[in-house]
């Protein structure tokens, strides 16, 4: 196994800050699971989107770099504010239930999370064993981030609830990519930002056309179309 | 590098003209006739030379496999907007529809504007963003279909493909993180920079970020398992659509694998992203062989035939060799002509008939002998039979894969086309070769859907015949850059 080392590499502290910062992201994760209502769950993703912000940040302060600080802030008002503003908005004005179906059942949820967790950090382990600056505990938050997020869209057939995860996707990635390349051209990181409104747009757009024809946004009432 | 920027910008244009109030005929115009213009500026792209074209600190960058899936697009382009103003004469023409048609040409042209930004981005991220882009405009045309199953169509669509391509981001940026040891933590993320330093990328981050790239982008190419999404997309949006979306769409998602597949097999050696292609372009043939025979309706039959053709590219690619890689390039550009004359055909039918279940279909030859003809046509050529321009691409992977001792492969691959082929005979030939019932009327649906067949037949059987001279430079080049220039 070859080990390579990564130029600008942040100090421990910062590693530290940052990794615990992660994890709190990865708490809020646990949180969406637990929450069975609309309204919780789309502040819930403000609350986990506040930390994906501060979590850029922190990181602009130890290396210096002076653009995460702008992306951080995007983050905030893009993510914390405008997101749940709309998603809100529209909930509310198509009348749709608050009340989310589950699948699965929360405490076996929160079984099943917990070993996808696991599993996030081994493969974050498995990379920072080989490469030498890759931060095992932010990295690890985020795979974990990423396979709940996917398993919170399988396990709640609901649309606000599977627009939301696919939005802590996006977060979890969005850290991914910060821990392992902080240096990402800043200009590629913000349209990555901007890239969130897009499938954002798309999705209200179509949870309108579901409260319109089902008139509610549970998607496991659609089932016209199989095999 | 102004005929790039023209086939980007034109579709924009029309876009915009499409948004404004004018008769339906008149946005029909302009996209057909930005159509043109595209597909002018593709042909001029191919026969001039000069490639690679770089702009823009390289984001944009263009060779021979740009230019493979460019053509590809401007082929679909052109047939489809032709095909669009005889669907949707016959469709509806009340006041609800011309605020359908505002949306449905604005969002048209966008839809293909992106579908040109993703062979000529030169930079992995660009390449990413212009994907996604083309997934938010494509579903927003098929949930346009104002019905129940439209919506949960678009729904799946936009879930699957976008989680797949926040899989594929992770898997980019992974690759970047690979690269920061030779190319230090700040560089410029495009295609030569990462064939440059290929040699010394972290292998282990380098397998995980392809393992991620294929399973994201394999999403949106339909690749089994992450193509439950594509029958539904498919079958539910509008033909001029389903055209697009299965001929133009599933081969830009390809492209990134095609992409980062010479950068990986440098870096890793060929054995490890030669094994991941072939095992999910396997998979893919295998599903649809087998879901094939079991469909009713023939535009959902012609989805499937489509994740099997994703399948054919991706198993051309893990087989490697000149041989197969040429047969690929052909297969994209074939696949693109081939499969929009097959979903007109299908459309113009269903639309007669009123139906999705292809089994009421009966008594084609008597009633709509044009179409038929046609139906017919695309149903042999989607097929693989010659003198097909798919038979020609087929039988090309088929022979590189015996050429390079992977036997197998080559068995799937010529086992599963039959199957398909089994499927669609079982549904088009009944459909055809059967008595008219009593009191139909006979007469084409409209003209302009036969002719945007004819056309569509064209490159379909052309290329089956003879490949023009500059095409074949071009599919050479696009070879040659997938093997990694061996």
């Amino acid at each position: 196994l070859e080990a390579i080392e990564v130029p600008n590499s942040v100090p421990s502290v910062s590693l530290a800050v940052t990794g615990a910062l992660a994890i709190a992201v990865l708490l809020t994760q646990f949180a969406l699971l637990r929450t069975l209502s609309i309204e919780g769950v789309v502040r819930i993703y403000a609350i986990q989107s506040l930390g994906v912000g501060l979590f850029t940040i922190a990181l602009a302060s130890f290396t210096g770099n002076n653009d995460l600080y702008v992306l951080g802030g995007l983050t905030v008002v893009i993510k914390v504010l405008i997101i749940p503003a709309v998603t809100g908005r529209i909930v509310r004005r198509l009348g749709i239930e608050d009340r989310i179906r589950s699948s699965v059942p929360v405490p076996q949820s929160f079984l099943l999370a917990a070993a996808f967790a696991a599993l996030g950090f081994v493969a974050a382990m498995r990379i920072h064993a080989v490469t030498v600056g890759a931060p095992a505990d932010s990295l690890g938050a985020a795979m974990a981030v990423v396979l709940i997020g996917f398993f919170l869209m399988t396990a709640r057939p609901n649309a606000v609830v599977q627009l939301v995860g696919f939005l802590t996707l996006e977060n979890g990635v969005f850290i991914a990519s910060l821990s392992l390349a902080p240096s990402l051209p800043v200009l590629v990181g913000v349209l990555l930002l901007l890239d969130v409104l897009i499938p954002a747009a798309a999705f209200i757009v179509v949870i309108q056309v579901l409260a319109v024809r089902v008139r509610s946004a549970h998607t496991d009432e659609l089932t016209e179309l199989r095999g | 590098m102004i005929p790039a920027l023209v086939c980007v910008g034109l579709p924009i244009i029309a876009a915009l003209a499409c948004l404004l109030p004018m008769p339906v005929r008149a946005r029909e115009t302009v996209t057909v006739a930005a159509a043109c213009g595209c597909a002018t500026m593709t042909v001029a792209l191919v026969i001039g030379d000069g490639l690679p074209i770089r702009g823009f600190a390289d984001s944009v960058y263009i060779d021979g496999l740009s230019l493979v899936l460019a053509l590809t697009v401007a082929i679909v382009y052109v047939c489809a907007s032709v095909f669009a103003v005889g669907y949707f004469n016959v469709e509806r023409r009340d006041q609800d529809f011309h605020i359908y048609s505002r949306r449905f040409h604005a969002l048209f042209n966008v839809f293909v504007a992106c579908l040109f930004l993703v062979p000529f981005s030169g930079n992995l991220m660009v390449l990413w963003i212009a994907v996604e882009l083309t997934t938010v405009t494509s579903a927003l045309l098929v949930g346009l279909e104002r019905t129940t199953g439209a919506a949960e169509a678009a729904w799946k669509y936009i879930l699957i493909a976008s989680s797949g391509l926040v899989l594929g981001l992770l898997g980019l940026t992974l690759l970047y993180f690979a690269a920061s040891g030779p190319l230090g933590s700040t560089f410029n993320p495009t295609f030569p920079v990462f064939l440059g330093a290929a040699a010394h990328l972290a292998p282990d981050a380098t397998r995980l970020a392809f393992a991620l790239i294929v399973l994201g982008f394999g999403a949106k190419a339909g690749l089994v398992p992450m193509h439950t999404w594509l029958p539904d997309a498919h079958s539910e949006g509008a033909t001029p659509v389903s055209a697009l979306l299965s001929g133009a769409l599933l081969a830009d998602a390809m492209y990134a694998i095609f992409r980062v597949y010479p950068i990986v097999a440098r870096a890793v050696g060929s054995a490890y992203p030669t094994t991941v292609l072939l095992l999910f372009g396997g998979a893919s043939l295998l599903l649809a062989g087998f879901f094939a025979l079991r469909q009713t309706n023939l535009k959902r039959l012609y989805a499937y035939s489509s994740v099997e053709h994703m399948g054919i590219l991706a198993l051309g690619v893990g087989i490697g060799g000149p041989v197969a890689l040429y047969g690929v390039m052909l297969h994209v550009v074939a696949h693109g002509a081939t499969k929009a004359l097959a979903f007109f055909g299908a459309g113009s039918v269903l639309q007669r008939f009123a139906t999705k279940d292809s089994r009421r279909v009966r008594g084609l030859s008597t009633l709509m002998p044009g179409t038929a003809v046609f139906v017919v046509a695309g149903a042999f050529a989607i097929s693989g039979l010659p003198p097909s321009g798919l038979f020609r691409s087929e039988i090309l992977v088929a022979v590189g894969a015996f050429q390079r001792n992977a036997f197998a492969a080559g068995a799937v691959l010529l086992f599963c086309v039959s199957l398909v082929f089994i499927g669609i005979l079982r549904l088009v030939n009944p459909m055809v070769f059967t008595p008219a019932p009593s009191g139909q009327e006979r007469g084409e649906v409209s003209r302009v859907m036969v002719l945007a067949m004819a056309l569509a037949a064209i490159p379909a059987f052309v290329l089956g015949v003879m490949i023009p001279g500059p095409l074949d430079h071009i599919l050479h080049a696009a070879a040659t850059v997938v093997g990694g220039g061996r």
